[in-house]
């Protein structure tokens, strides 16, 4: 089956390190709200705003989701110290579309993929199936990587945002 | 032209801490077994009751075999021309943590087998598939995966999807949910007005959703989905999303709130959301109340294998006739809300199943018995 | 040694991760939690009970006390003080 589909807007940010300069103060005021945010968080609140798109369908897709959330769960259990239930509650894999939805009040599907390195792949295979319904949909991916010690398992990746 | 087919479940297998396949799962469901164990390997200093699946073959082997089995049921000589969706919240997360904890450092995780995608990816070592997608939403995962089954069938975009609901036990949810303060240390009592909070479990669950229809298919009927927007963990006090979910559901279906006879409600056993649960239930459901009740008192709440191994619970309460009792609930959080604690023989044409997520993420599910 | 008010508004800032925010914007008989307070909400309990362990070795175990106790920065003050060892 061949689906056509419109872009409508688009946009992008990438880092070899972190990307920097992003308009979270200003996008998300309520700093009670702001302080959990993880990076990813803030990449798909920028975004939407760059594409002026927060109340639709959301489709997500993350090959690795939140690594820094789940790298200090990890070391938390192996030094057995306390885990904060924010960083549980932020190392599901869709955290970042979950935040952007509570900001925005948007109540719409919003659907979360990780199928590895071809995530981006089938997120617009998923896009285009969910597209057919005739809405408008965003489709968005992120990947956040930079946390402490990565390079003990990443050989090859340069953009680590 | 507007293709709308229909899509059928044809065969399914699980394993859970209940037993080794649906039979039994469905037996303990209908006798109330003690199927949920206490633990104190996995949170220090605790005891925690978890679903652990009791089988002297590893869980790796297990899902094959269970893959394996929908596969021998079936018609299909191999899953070349099958969709793989697969519904997971851990992925391969304990095998990260052995070698994480082994050698605190991640220098020997294989980045394949860490993800969400570790599913597929083992799987299509054994199996060429058409192709392959994984959903991860949480507690919602598998759910989504069966909706989103359901829907590429009706658009006529695939014509097979086996659905691969799994979430094997690890530290990181148990000591995770702990760290929530939402664990029990005794079996879960959903519904119950003093409950002291859920246990989590693993499970594997397949289904195989077909275009074509077969003796003794289930219908996937209608799909429903919202978010709560509301907070990451906590749901709406009164569950205004899912029952955005469930009215979703029902339009999607065509159906109306009497034509459900019963919901195999989320119902975890935290405080919050149950009662959440029951408010959004009693609130669409007012002229008419199907019988409702949780079946995580014996499958334990297993993540992101929820959605599946609820609506092969769901699948089999259609085609036995059957509403599940619920365990000896003794208070009932809501009074407005029809449970039975004993079994109940009645034929049944449609089954509502309830998903609920961190994040606020909302599916819910419409099965119905075919002719 | 009692700890003091702005010792503890600071352990407070730095464990909930408030930004921005010094000890001079936190009010000692305020409200800390819900939309009238400061804005905490439930996992922000959760994670006072985990620092407060932590950094005064004082474990908070009664949870009916706890709309009390969690009321405001004197209140807790009052409790940490109480059962510091």
């Amino acid at each position: 089956m061949t689906i056509h589909l419109e872009i409508l807007q688009s946009a992008y940010l990438m880092g070899e390190q972190t990307i920097e300069n992003l308009n979270t103060k200003e996008l998300v005021p309520t700093m009670v709200f702001r302080r959990r945010l993880t990076q990813a968080s803030k990449l798909v609140i920028e975004l939407m705003h760059r594409i002026h798109f927060n109340d639709n369908r959301i489709m997500f897709g993350t090959a690795y989701g939140e690594l820094e959330a789940t790298s200090k769960i990890l070391n938390a259990i192996v030094h057995s110290s306390g885990i904060s239930p924010t960083d549980f509650q932020n190392s599901v894999y869709n955290t970042a579309v979950s935040y952007s939805s509570i900001l925005h009040h948007n109540e719409h599907e919003i659907m979360t993929i990780s199928s590895g390195d071809e995530t981006s792949e089938k997120l617009l295979k998923l896009g285009a199936i969910k597209a057919l319904d005739g809405d408008e949909i965003v489709l968005v991916a992120t990947e956040t990587m930079n946390i402490e010690n990565i390079n003990q398992i990443n050989h090859c990746v340069e953009y680590l945002e | 032209m507007k293709i709308s087919n229909k899509a059928y479940i044809t065969s399914f297998e699980c394993v859970s801490c209940a037993g080794d396949n649906q039979e039994e799962l469905f037996d303990a469901i209908c006798e109330k077994k003690e199927t949920i164990t206490l633990n104190t390997t996995y949170v220090p200093e605790t005891t925690v009751a978890i679903g652990e699946i009791v089988s002297p073959l590893s869980f790796d082997e297990l899902l094959r075999q269970t893959c394996q089995r929908v596969l021998t049921q079936s018609h299909l000589k191999d899953f070349s021309n099958t969709l793989l969706v697969v519904g997971s919240s851990v992925g391969g997360m304990r095998q990260t943590e052995a070698h994480f904890f082994h050698d605190k450092s991640y220098k020997n995780i294989n980045y394949k087998e860490h993800p969400i995608d570790a599913i597929a990816y083992q799987l299509k070592q054994i199996w060429t598939f058409y192709d392959d997608i994984s959903f991860s939403t949480a507690c919602t995962s598998s759910a989504n995966a069966l909706g989103y089954a359901k829907e590429v069938i009706e658009k006529g975009i695939y014509e097979n999807v086996l659905v691969v609901g799994v979430d094997s036990l690890c530290h990181t949810t148990v000591c995770g949910f702990r760290a929530l303060s939402v664990l029990s240390s005794t079996p879960c009592t959903p519904f119950e007005k003093n409950r002291l909070g859920m246990n989590v479990a693993e499970a594997i669950a397949v289904l195989l959703i077909q275009r074509e229809k077969q003796a003794n298919a289930i219908e996937i009927c209608g799909v429903g989905y919202s978010s709560d927007a509301h907070h990451m963990t906590q749901p709406h006090p009164e569950g205004l999303g899912a029952k955005k979910a469930m009215q979703q559901a029902l339009g999607n279906a065509k159906l109306s709130i009497e034509d459900i006879d019963y919901i195999n409600a989320h119902g975890t056993g935290t405080l919050a959301n149950d009662s959440a649960e029951l408010n959004a239930i009693a609130s669409v459901f007012q002229e008419h109340q199907p019988y409702v009740s949780s079946t995580k008192s014996i499958t334990g709440h297993t993540l992101g294998a929820a959605g599946a191994i609820e609506a092969i619970i769901a699948s089999m309460c259609l085609q036995k006739g059957v509403v599940p009792p619920s365990k000896d609930i003794k208070e009932l959080e809501n009074e407005k809300i029809r449970i039975s604690n004993s079994l109940i023989k009645k034929p049944l044409n449609y089954v509502m199943s309830n998903s609920f997520a961190f994040g606020g993420n909302n599916t819910c599910l419409i099965f119905g018995k075919t002719v | 040694m009692a700890i003091t008010s702005n010792e503890f508004k600071q352990v407070l800032i730095d464990g909930l991760k408030l930004e921005d925010m010094s000890v001079d914007d936190i009010d000692d008989a305020n409200a800390l939690f819900g939309d009238e307070g400061l804005g905490l909400d439930s996992v922000d309990s959760i994670e006072l009970v985990l620092i407060i362990e932590k950094e005064y070795g004082v474990k908070i175990n009664n949870p009916e006390k706890y709309n009390e106790i969690f009321a405001s920065i004197t209140n807790l003050l009052t409790y940490i003080n109480e059962n510091i060892k």
